[in-house]
């Protein structure tokens, strides 16, 4: 089970407070106390939190959850530092080129390569044999009936022409 | 005995329908119940099933009660297996669950009967064409997004199960069928809703264009099991008290099942609404809608008097990033995703 946005949030509370009480999660997240301490003992079955002498603090579970989140943080930190640090080194590799050429000073153009994604279609003609495996099945279904029930009055009729009008508008668009 | 042959297949198969008229048919297969809307005339029929079944003992005898009482039955491998709507009551009877051909919105990977039982159930709702190449669209989930696995499968044997019977099977997403089924005068511009027995779908629909749709994998069956494990209780025994008398408005007074019944309700609400508003927030453009957008409620779980306030009450609590017009419980909450793939069949055949 993945925790849900307000468990997630129940958690964050948790780790930042080590230890909780249910009140105290209530007056970071809101809520009412009662929903908190449902979602609470969710998360402890779930084996998230751990509950002894009252309070709420983050299982391995929990802590998971939280360094994982960390994690995630971090990679995008380090990334920046390696960004910044390209970035430097072709400054200073400018540098020494433009000081290695003496006075002649070449501009360099940068090209950019465009890379355009867009979404894989598949399109499929597979079809899956069936396979009527009801055929040769004794049954008093068809006997018995399924329930039924009707509704008076066309009202559907609007709704039918109206769908109609509008996928005509969008297939002229197209 | 009573065997499926092509005679009785043709009398029950028999969908009376307009002199010339072809509107197809829509087929809302669901965890909880399958049903089918059809034109009849200036009516529209709806046929269903509930998705269930129950094995009991095995003696010819059994057999000629229920047939005597007409209890639907199916013999498959000599086991004798209840049908439909008294499955449940057999369960309640011998304190045990149902079996069900469909899990969380999807065929069921664990139940070995889950196809032959989802054929036969379909077969007795929709019958055969009254046309060659009849339309039937047929409703399948949006994508979950909480759990690891998608509706490929499912939606793939259905096509092949319906195109088998000689129709043209179309798929219609769940929550857009039920915004094509109820906000016709809203120009099919909302958030359509549905509240079924495995899955919660949701769309935002524009002008009957799908902005975003997805489902949740917790329902109906998930406060079921919930309530059923917090109070010592058979899930079966849950979903009958919950289909005859469950009130959500009842709060002083309240039962055991009725306070944990209760506070599963407000969970499964509110992990809806935070997760539209998660989808909201993802979408790079949203479509300039000049009025507040009306929100549309149906589904067997949306049942219980008090649903549609209480939903309110949590809506207005979320700080939800549209405005919202009216929140309104469909007609018949039960036959909205059916209306609505019969709707979008309908329109489908005029265009022909």
């Amino acid at each position: 089970m993945f925790p849900t946005g307000t468990e997630k949030n129940v958690i964050k509370v948790i780790a930042k407070l080590k230890r909780a009480t249910t009140f105290q999660i209530q007056q970071e997240i809101g809520f009412s106390t009662s929903y908190i301490d449902y979602i609470c003992k969710d998360l402890v079955r779930n084996d998230f939190l751990v509950f002894s002498n009252r309070q709420y603090s983050l299982s391995q579970g929990g802590i998971q959850i939280t360094s994982s989140q960390s994690d995630k943080k971090f990679r995008t930190d380090s990334n920046l530092v390696k960004d910044i640090d390209k970035k430097s080194i072709l400054k200073l590799a400018t540098q020494m080129i433009n000081k290695m050429a003496g006075d002649k000073k070449e501009s360099f153009e940068r090209k950019e390569i465009g890379v355009s994604y867009s979404p894989i279609k598949i399109k499929t003609d597979f079809m899956l044999p069936i396979e009527d495996e009801t055929s040769g099945l004794e049954t008093n279904i068809h006997k018995v009936g399924a329930k039924l029930e009707k509704e008076k009055g066309d009202s559907l009729k609007e709704s039918i022409r109206l769908l109609k009008n509008l996928s005509k508008i969008k297939e002229e668009k197209i | 005995m009573i065997t499926i042959s092509k005679e009785n297949e043709e009398i029950e198969l028999e969908n009376p329908i307009e002199q010339g008229a072809k509107t197809g048919k829509g087929i809302d297969i669901g965890t909880t119940f399958i049903k089918c809307a059809y034109k009849e005339g200036d009516k529209t029929a709806f046929k269903s099933q509930r998705n269930a079944f129950f094995e009991i003992e095995h003696t010819d005898f059994t057999k000629n009660i229920l047939n005597k009482s007409e209890v639907k039955y199916v013999v498959k491998d000599g086991k004798l297996y209840v049908v439909g709507d008294e499955a449940l009551q057999f369960a309640n009877m011998f304190n045990r669950e149902t079996r069900r051909p469909l899990s969380r919105g999807v065929i069921s990977s664990t139940e070995k009967e889950a196809l032959s039982m989802i054929e036969l159930l379909i077969k007795s709702v929709i019958g055969r064409p009254d046309y060659e190449g009849e339309i039937a669209y047929f409703s399948i989930p949006g994508e979950p997004i909480d759990a690891d696995f998608n509706v490929i499968y499912h939606e793939n044997v259905l096509y092949g199960f319906l195109k088998t019977l000689g129709y043209t099977p179309k798929s219609i997403n769940e929550a857009h069928a039920v915004v094509l089924g109820e906000l016709s005068k809203e120009d099919f511009t909302g958030i359509g809703l549905s509240f079924g027995g495995g899955m919660v779908n949701a769309c935002l629909s524009f002008m009957s264009v799908p902005v975003f749709k997805f489902s949740v994998a917790k329902s109906g069956d998930w406060i079921d099991q919930q309530v059923a494990l917090a109070i010592n209780e058979t899930a079966s025994r849950v979903v009958s008290f919950k289909e005859s008398s469950f009130d959500l408005n009842r709060q002083e007074g309240a039962s055991k099942i009725e306070s944990a019944l209760s506070i599963y309700y407000n969970h499964l609400i509110e992990y809806v609404i935070e997760n539209i508003k998660q989808e909201i927030s993802r979408q790079k453009r949203l479509p300039q809608i000049d009025k507040p957008i009306p929100i549309i409620l149906s589904g067997g779980t949306s049942l219980p008097r008090g649903f549609a306030e209480r939903f309110k009450k949590l809506l207005l609590k979320s700080k939800f990033p549209l405005e919202v017009g009216e929140v309104k419980m469909a007609l018949q909450p039960l036959r909205s995703v059916a209306k609505g793939a019969l709707v979008a069949a309908s329109a489908d055949e005029l265009k022909k």
